[in-house]
């Protein structure tokens, strides 16, 4: 079982930056097209801001590299956060992410949390 | 009275009297929103831009120094652009970008193109960098550095990109579909100039990927992954202002 790739920060925007670095390193690793790193890029931004306004001291994300892709998991730590909030699926966090992941979720534990995860397609 | 004379005239008076500051403005409101059209098509509606721009012209006339050797117009033009650069600034989208950046960028940004046409599809970190001889730690510097040099380009009008050809817009079905299926963000969707507003249509409702939607639009992948990023960003930004505070 490959150990996850982890980062915690501030949950500020200024922050964002960081965490799409590491992801579209380890997306790089995979040898995944610059294509899937760029819609890697824009979910993680999309996400992490979303997640920024539920509160919290602390953004959390795990990145998981495996053979088949690439899975992102991003929380924070505010319990009392609503989550999912009304109509979460017809936001535009929900869109994006759906859009251009191949799979996506969302779910709570001690906190909100969103997963998503692009496969790694075989060129050819 | 000439009109040069009239105009040393009224910036005469400008600080005594609130009306002579309006007579200005309106005198000088459609070089504003000339510049602001200039600024079109970047991400921002033309009616934030025009504002943006008349408050340039409103410090313009408040600084204006009738000892320097300069016509007003001038020292306006200066003045109006700089406040929109920095619109466009502060909202993230403009950068400095160091020079060794600039070209690392540059240089990824060619190869993306090749070596996408050599293998027929969008390529890895891994190919370019073997394709460059740079590491893929550059590799990806440069990425991101294509992202922020939007910043440099704007410094080009939109017009002359000769981007308003019939393959980069969408129908009118196309936006509806949109409209209804986003129906969060379904005013700024509408507000998005014609080339956003399709590359969000063909990456979200025709799931195509970047380099289809660059082959599709005519310009670079890097140029859709820009483009894309900034209007979700925009979208981003409505909905976060449409939420309640609590």
């Amino acid at each position: 079982m490959p150990s996850p790739v982890v980062v915690e920060v501030p949950p500020r925007p200024e922050h964002a930056h960081v965490l799409r670095s590491v992801v579209a390193s380890v997306a790089a690793r995979l040898d995944l097209p610059l294509d899937s790193i760029e819609d890697l890029k824009i979910a993680v931004d999309e996400v992490v801001t979303h997640l920024m306004t539920t509160g919290g001291t602390v953004l959390r994300m795990e990145v998981l590299a495996e053979p088949t892709g690439i899975q992102v998991t991003t929380s924070t730590d505010a319990p009392e956060a609503p989550w999912p909030p009304e109509g979460f699926e017809a936001s535009l966090t929900w869109q994006v992410l759906t859009g251009l992941t191949d799979d996506a979720s969302f779910a709570v534990d001690g906190g909100p949390i969103l997963r998503f995860t692009k496969r790694a397609h075989v060129h050819g | 009275m000439a009109d040069a004379d009239r105009e040393i005239e009224l910036f005469k008076r400008r600080g005594q009297d609130p009306a002579v500051r309006d007579e200005l403005v309106e005198q000088f409101r459609a070089l504003a929103e000339y510049l602001a059209r200039r600024f079109q098509g970047r991400g921002e509606p033309v009616e934030d831009l025009t504002q943006v721009a008349m408050i340039g012209l409103l410090k313009a006339i408040d600084r204006f120094d009738l000892a320097r050797e300069v016509k007003f117009s001038t020292y306006a033009t200066a003045t109006i652009v700089g406040e929109l650069k920095r619109h466009f600034r502060d909202k993230g989208w403009s950068v400095r970008v160091p020079r060794r950046l600039q070209e690392t960028g540059l240089k990824v940004s060619k190869a993306m193109s090749e070596v996408s046409q050599e293998v027929g599809r969008s390529p890895t970190v891994s190919e370019i960098a073997s394709h460059t001889g740079l590491s893929e730690e550059e590799v990806l510097e440069g990425m991101e550095t294509v992202h922020a040099y939007s910043a440099s380009s704007l410094d080009a009008p939109i017009d002359e990109e000769g981007r308003s050809s019939h393959e980069i817009m969408g129908s009118e079905d196309e936006t509806i579909e949109m409209l209804e299926a986003w129906t969060t963000v379904a005013p700024a969707i509408q507000a998005l100039p014609e080339r956003e507003r399709r590359i969000l249509y063909l990456r979200f409702f025709r799931g195509l990927t970047q380099t289809q939607i660059a082959d599709e639009i005519g310009i670079s992948q890097m140029h859709v992954s820009r483009l894309l990023a900034r209007t979700l960003r925009r979208l981003r930004e409505e909905v976060r202002a449409d939420e309640p505070v609590d």
